[in-house]
């Protein structure tokens, strides 16, 4: 049965990631490596992988500023998102206020007499001014949650 | 304030003192700007941490264009999402927390492929070793490659690969020891090989 581990290991792995050469390698940890098939295994996997890393260290990161610019400009284009979101639902809310306002507001012009149309105007208009009081408090109040709600979301600036 | 880091590079041959600014907010500051931090405050922390993220990201995809972007869309994470106070010593593995969620978020809806080309551009003295590396890399899944990457280049414990990879402690000692297995059979000598 094949050994599972060995508790020499992590040395292993720790002197070869630390690039000492094999022939620097403390004789007591070269005898057990040579004896361990474990850490021989441990030994080439963390050279190569080693190896790996340094081909892909070849390739150095993009700039500091540079990466802070692009996190502003995504940054400014989410604010941008949400506050246009904001926006879009007033802009929904308004739509359908115009088209509830419409549809009640149209049929009873339509049924209404020349006679009682100076006193059903007025009756009408007041009750009109009452609802349109009343939906654009309403839609200042969702305004402002909306507002609230967005807002607690960003939590935390980018200075320039 | 200062926090002192030290940090190794992605062939973790040399160990780097970096001393941090303080990343939280100025006294007097209110609450909720907490998290917010200056151009020179990430600059620190970038050059700090940024290195061996990157050269983590390349040798997982082998693609130089997805690991510069997922890198940025990291440290955007890392500002927008990072706790409040959180000691500046604990944002390396957070940070490759969030790279390696990226990184898997990017193949499950995009499908991408992982041809590692990085490998075949950069000059090497040992080719041969080259060519190994290139093989092993290929023949292993994404999750093999985070592991084994965490465990021999990063040298973190079991404990800190599960805190980059969202694992739990438990899961990464079967799941390392099979990627192992897999990679010193690759990794064997011609004669050796089953």
């Amino acid at each position: 049965m094949r050994q599972r581990t060995c508790e020499r290991a992590p040395s292993v792995i720790a002197a070869t990631r630390s690039g000492i050469s094999p022939a620097d390698l403390p004789a007591e940890l070269k005898d057990h490596i040579a004896a361990c098939a474990f850490c021989t295994e441990t030994k080439r996997i963390t050279q190569q992988f080693q190896h790996a890393a340094t081909i892909a260290a070849q390739t150095p990161p993009p700039p500091a500023h540079l990466v802070w610019q692009k996190m502003r400009a995504q940054r400014q284009r989410q604010a941008l998102r949400r506050a246009t979101q904001c926006v879009t639902v007033m802009s929904i809310l308004a739509a359908l206020y115009a088209v509830v306002l419409t549809a009640w507001y149209l049929p009873q012009l339509w049924h209404m007499q020349p006679s009682q149309n100076s006193t059903s105007l007025s009756a009408l208009s007041s009750g009109t001014v009452f609802v349109g009081v009343l939906t654009a408090i309403l839609a200042v109040f969702l305004g402002s949650c909306c507002l609230a709600f967005l807002g607690s979301r960003t939590n935390f600036r980018l200075h320039s | 304030m200062e926090a002192i880091l030290f940090f190794a590079n992605s062939s973790g041959r040399d160990l780097t003192a970096v001393a941090i600014p303080a990343i939280a907010a100025p006294a007097g500051a209110h609450t909720h700007d907490s998290t917010a931090m200056d151009e020179q405050q990430f600059q620190f922390l970038y050059e700090a941490t940024a290195r061996p993220i990157h050269a983590y990201l390349i040798g997982i995809t082998g693609q130089r264009d997805i690991a510069d972007d997922v890198l940025q869309e990291t440290y955007c994470r890392f500002l927008s999402r990072r706790p409040a106070g959180m000691p500046p010593g604990e944002s390396r593995p957070y940070l490759f927390r969030i790279a390696t969620n990226l990184l898997r978020d990017r193949w499950r809806t995009r499908h991408e492929t992982q041809p590692l080309d990085n490998f075949d551009q950069a000059h090497s003295d040992d080719l041969n070793s080259q060519l190994d590396v290139r093989r092993v890399m290929q023949s292993l899944k994404p999750r093999e490659r985070e592991l084994l990457w965490l465990a021999y280049v990063e040298g973190m414990t079991h404990t800190e690969i599960a805190v980059a990879t969202g694992l739990t402690a438990f899961s990464v000692r079967p799941l390392l020891f099979r990627a192992r297995k897999k990679a010193a059979i690759l990794l064997r000598p011609e004669g050796e090989r089953p």
